[in-house]
């Protein structure tokens, strides 16, 4: 079998140990930095993203995961994630503009920890291993193992057939866990039937989180990164860190003051950084921040300031579940009439 | 009061329709959809509602009346907001105003 393909597999069974491994680092010093490389696909829209994930000290056994992307056409901190004492995952700050495949990936490392305990390490052979007992436990299902033994080439195939009818929580989970495997649903599109597939090359999963939003992510590989690549990072996130805070909904006055503070400093210090083109946009996200603070304090010199600009964009759901966004109205006047009860 | 606009201003949607103009309604309640169709429903209204406008309407536009309206013309510009009622013959002119823009 070739090397590379050994690799990614191999990298993909490290991937569900790491949770363990790296909260026992996490209290000295930084654990290890991982790169992937992921694929992102959602309402037929495909995105390519090197996105590292690294562990920063915690208190305790709590760690933190951060994402940051290294793309700057996608530009920002994405998120972190903590860890609870007992090494539960729990994303701690998201995305503040909001990228679906973000909260994907942060589900697909969230779903590594309910099957964490049950993957081992691969053999050489380079196929990951799974409990059948736990599966058929999680998702009320039948499994058995259709290829044995199972080849290099093909990994080991696994079929599965429910026997319970799908709750939306279990379909959730069974999504989830097939992250790592491709699984076909039956023609009927539920999930009656399908079939679990270790592909050893890629990982392929979908994440449903309601009923019009798919989003596909595919793991095309996944490296440790030197202690170097990884301070450079974790200088970065440093300051990515505070402006994500302070453009979450809820920010004050000080957040942003803070956040713009990092920016100044960001950009003596990493003049060239590969975030730097995305240094504008933050500033100009993080003055309209500043903006909504100070509004906040004063809202009619704030809505007085608003006249003869363009209106804010806002995207809200009408009665029927559809979405309108404002800025898809130009061409037409609008009325907005804010009202309620009181 | 604050509802007592809105049969004003689905008049106006009516009226102007064909002459591209969109009234959306915003509730900053938090209100079910099932609650706000009924409103619309017992009002007989006929132009968009939209739910959970809340953090729109006080971090984006500023609002801490109700009801405020906003006047955004084809470009996307504010051309005026208003709060408190405002009379049948008033949003007219509002409104006359604006697609002449």
């Amino acid at each position: 079998m070739p090397e590379s393909h050994l690799q990614v597999s191999l990298g993909l069974a490290c991937l569900i140990l790491l949770g363990a491994a790296s909260i026992e680092k996490a209290s000295g010093a930084v654990g290890e930095t991982v790169r992937y490389q992921v694929t992102v696909q959602e309402s037929g829209k495909k995105e390519t993203a090197n996105i590292t994930v690294f562990v920063l000290p915690g208190v305790g056994k709590a760690a933190r995961w951060v994402l940051a992307p290294e793309e700057t056409s996608l530009g920002l901190p994405v998120a972190s994630i903590a860890f609870d004492a007992k090494g539960r995952a729990r994303p701690a700050l998201s995305d503040p503009l909001g990228r679906p495949w973000v909260s994907a990936f942060l589900s697909w490392i969230e779903a590594d920890d309910i099957v964490k305990p049950e993957w081992r390490k691969p053999e050489s052979t380079g196929t990951a291993k799974i409990t059948v007992a736990e599966l058929r436990l999680r998702a009320k299902i039948n499994v058995t193992h259709n290829c044995s033994p199972a080849t290099e080439e093909t990994g080991s195939v696994v079929s599965l057939e429910l026997v319970e009818p799908v709750t939306e929580e279990s379909r959730l989970r069974l999504e989830l866990r097939s992250l790592r495997f491709r699984f076909e649903l039956a023609a009927d599109g539920q999930f009656s039937r399908g079939t679990l597939e270790h592909d050893i090359s890629r990982s392929v999963g979908t994440v449903t989180r309601d009923t019009d939003s798919r989003v596909e992510i595919i793991v095309l590989s996944r490296e440790a990164l030197t202690e170097s690549e990884t301070r450079k990072i974790e200088d970065e996130f440093a300051l990515l860190e505070s402006v994500a805070r302070a453009l979450l909904p809820g920010h004050d006055e000080k957040q942003v003051k803070d956040a713009k503070k990092d920016i100044s400093k960001y950009r003596a210090k990493f003049p060239e950084g590969k975030l730097s083109g995305a240094i504008v946009s933050l500033e100009m996200r993080l003055v309209s921040a500043g903006e909504s603070v100070a509004g906040l304090a004063n809202p009619d010199e704030a809505a007085a300031r608003l006249i003869g600009k363009i209106a804010p964009d806002f995207k809200l759901t009408d009665l029927d579940g559809n979405e309108v966004t404002l800025s898809d109205l130009r061409g037409k006047s609008v009325i907005l009439s804010f009202w309620g009860y009181a | 009061m604050c509802r007592a606009e809105a049969p004003h201003l689905s008049a106006l949607q009516k009226k102007f329709a064909s002459k591209g103009l969109v009234v959306l309604g915003i509730n900053i309640d938090n209100d079910s959809a099932e609650r706000i169709g009924k409103f619309r429903a017992d009002k007989g209204l006929e132009y968009t509602m939209l739910q959970k406008g809340n953090e729109v309407a006080m971090r984006a536009y500023f609002c801490r009346a109700f009801p405020t309206l906003y006047w955004i013309d084809e470009k996307g510009t504010i051309m005026a907001r208003d709060y408190g009622f405002q009379t049948p013959d008033r949003l007219e002119e509002r409104a006359r105003a604006l697609m002449a823009r």
